[in-house]
C-alpha cells in the first residue's frame, strides 16, 4: 500500500462478515409444492435455520448488500 | 375466472426460505402460485403479452413449461429478491447484457403495470424506500423517535457533533454493501463505535454517517405486513452483538414483544408514505423503555425472525396476497 493510500475513516473498521452456514443436506425443491423440502418431505424452512440477517449462506441474501432493492428496470 | 383460481406470482430465488414460508401458507389457503426466479427467464420461462388500442392492460401468458399464469389474472405479485435474467450461452457481449436489460425492463415492467395488483413490494418503490436519510425524515414525521445524526465529509464538523452528543458515537454506512478488499474476501462495514480524536482526513474520503449510540435493553426486528406488526425481540450478551447484532449471532438470544400501539400506528404511517405494504424494521428500545427507530429494509430478511420465535409473519403475507386482509 502506498504512502497516498487513504482509507475513508467509515471502512477502517470493515471486518469479515459473520456468516453462518445453514445445511442444506438433502434439501431438494419439490416441483408440486414449489418449496424446498429435505430428504423425509418436511418442509426446509421449519427446520432450524440460520438466524440471521447478513448472507447467511443459503437462506437468501442478507440485507447487508450494496441494494438489495436494485432491480435495472426500476 | 373465480377469485379463488386467480393465481398469486412469487417471484424469488429458488433457495429462499421467507418465498418457501409463503407459498407454503398459499399452499394450505388453496390458493394457485407460480413461483419461479427471474433467472430462469427468457430461457425456462415465456412470456407473451398483448396491448389492445383503447383497451387499458395486458393480457397474455407466462409459462414455466409446467404452469401456466394469465397476466390478466394475477392477483397479487410476491417479489422477493429475484436473481437477474440468465441470457444463453450462446448469446455473445455485448448482446448478452443488452438482453439481459431488455428481459429486466419487460418482466418487471408487465407486472407492474397488471391493475389491480396487490404487490409486496414493488421493487419500484422499494427503491425509494430503502434508503436511509429520507428514512430519518419520514419515520420523524410519523412520530418515531430517531438518534441525532450527522451524514458530513467534513472533520471538523464530525467533532463539533461529537462535542454536541457528549457522549458514544457510532458510525456506519449511508449505504450497505461490501469491500472486496481481494478476489476471495469481502469485508463488512458494521455498526462501529468510533473515537472523535481519531477523527482526521478520512472523513473527507467520502460521506460518513454518525449518530449518537443509543443505549440499548434490547432491539426489536419489527417486521410489519399490511396493517400487521410483529415484535422480535434480539437480546445481546456481547458487545460486540450489541453494538451491530449482525457481527455476533452466537450472543444473541430471540423473544417477542408485544409492540406498543403508538409504534404501529407510526409504522403503518411509514409504510404508507412510501406506497409500501411490508417492512424489516430495526428499532432499539431503551433502559427507559423507549422505542428508537434505526432502519427499515423493505425487502429485508424476517424469515429467521418466524423461524426462531413462531410470529406468523408468512400467514399475514399469504392473508395479504390473497387478498383477505388490506
Amino acid at each position: 500500500m502506498s504512502a497516498a493510500t487513504l482509507i475513508p475513516f467509515g471502512a477502517r473498521e470493515a471486518a469479515p462478515p459473520c456468516l453462518v452456514t445453514t445445511s442444506i443436506k438433502g434439501v431438494t425443491y419439490n416441483e408440486a409444492r414449489q418449496l424446498n423440502v429435505q430428504a423425509d418431505g418436511t418442509p426446509w424452512h421449519t427446520s432450524d435455520l440460520a438466524a440471521s440477517t447478513t448472507d447467511t449462506n443459503q437462506d437468501g441474501r442478507g440485507d447487508d448488500v450494496t441494494d438489495p432493492y436494485f432491480s435495472p428496470a426500476s | 375466472m373465480t377469485a379463488a383460481a386467480r393465481p398469486v406470482l412469487v417471484v424469488a430465488e429458488q433457495l429462499d426460505a421467507s418465498a418457501d414460508m409463503v407459498v407454503d401458507q398459499l399452499n394450505q389457503r388453496d390458493v394457485p402460485v407460480l413461483r419461479f426466479d427471474a433467472a430462469v427467464f427468457p430461457q425456462q420461462l415465456t412470456l407473451t403479452v398483448g396491448h389492445a388500442p383503447t383497451e387499458p392492460g395486458w393480457k397474455g401468458i407466462l409459462d414455466d413449461g409446467r404452469r401456466t399464469a394469465r397476466l390478466e389474472d394475477v392477483r397479487a405479485v410476491y417479489w422477493r429478491r429475484p436473481g437477474r435474467p440468465v441470457i444463453a450461452a450462446a448469446v455473445p457481449e455485448p448482446y448478452t447484457t443488452w438482453a439481459q436489460n431488455q428481459a429486466d425492463a419487460a418482466l418487471l415492467n408487465v407486472f407492474a403495470a397488471l391493475p389491480g395488483a396487490r404487490w409486496i413490494n414493488n421493487p419500484h418503490s422499494d427503491r425509494v424506500a430503502a434508503h436511509k436519510p429520507q428514512q430519518l425524515v419520514a419515520a420523524t414525521r410519523c412520530g418515531l423517535r430517531v438518534p441525532r445524526s450527522l451524514i458530513t465529509n467534513d472533520p471538523d464538523a464530525a467533532r463539533d457533533f461529537a462535542k454536541q452528543i457528549n457522549g458514544p458515537l457510532i458510525c456506519k454506512s449511508v449505504l450497505g454493501g461490501r469491500l472486496p478488499v481481494d478476489e476471495d474476501r469481502e469485508l463488512m462495514v458494521a455498526t462501529h463505535y468510533v473515537d472523535p480524536a481519531a477523527f482526521d482526513d478520512g472523513i473527507r474520503a467520502t460521506a460518513h454517517y454518525f449518530q449518537e449510540a443509543i443505549p440499548k435493553a434490547y432491539e426489536v426486528r419489527l417486521v410489519a405486513v399490511a396493517d400487521k406488526v410483529f415484535g422480535g425481540t434480539l437480546h445481546t450478551t456481547s458487545e460486540k452483538a450489541r453494538t451491530d447484532w449482525r457481527t455476533d449471532y452466537e450472543h444473541i438470544e430471540y423473544g417477542t414483544v408485544d409492540v406498543p400501539e403508538d409504534i404501529a400506528t407510526a409504522v403503518r404511517g411509514f409504510l404508507a408514505y412510501y406506497g409500501i405494504v411490508f417492512g424489516s424494521f430495526d428499532f432499539a428500545v431503551t433502559p427507559t423503555g423507549d422505542w428508537v427507530f434505526f432502519e427499515n429494509n423493505p425487502s429485508g430478511t424476517w424469515a429467521w425472525v418466524e423461524n426462531r420465535t413462531g410470529l406468523p409473519i408468512a400467514a399475514a403475507h399469504a392473508d395479504y396476497l390473497r387478498g383477505t386482509c388490506e
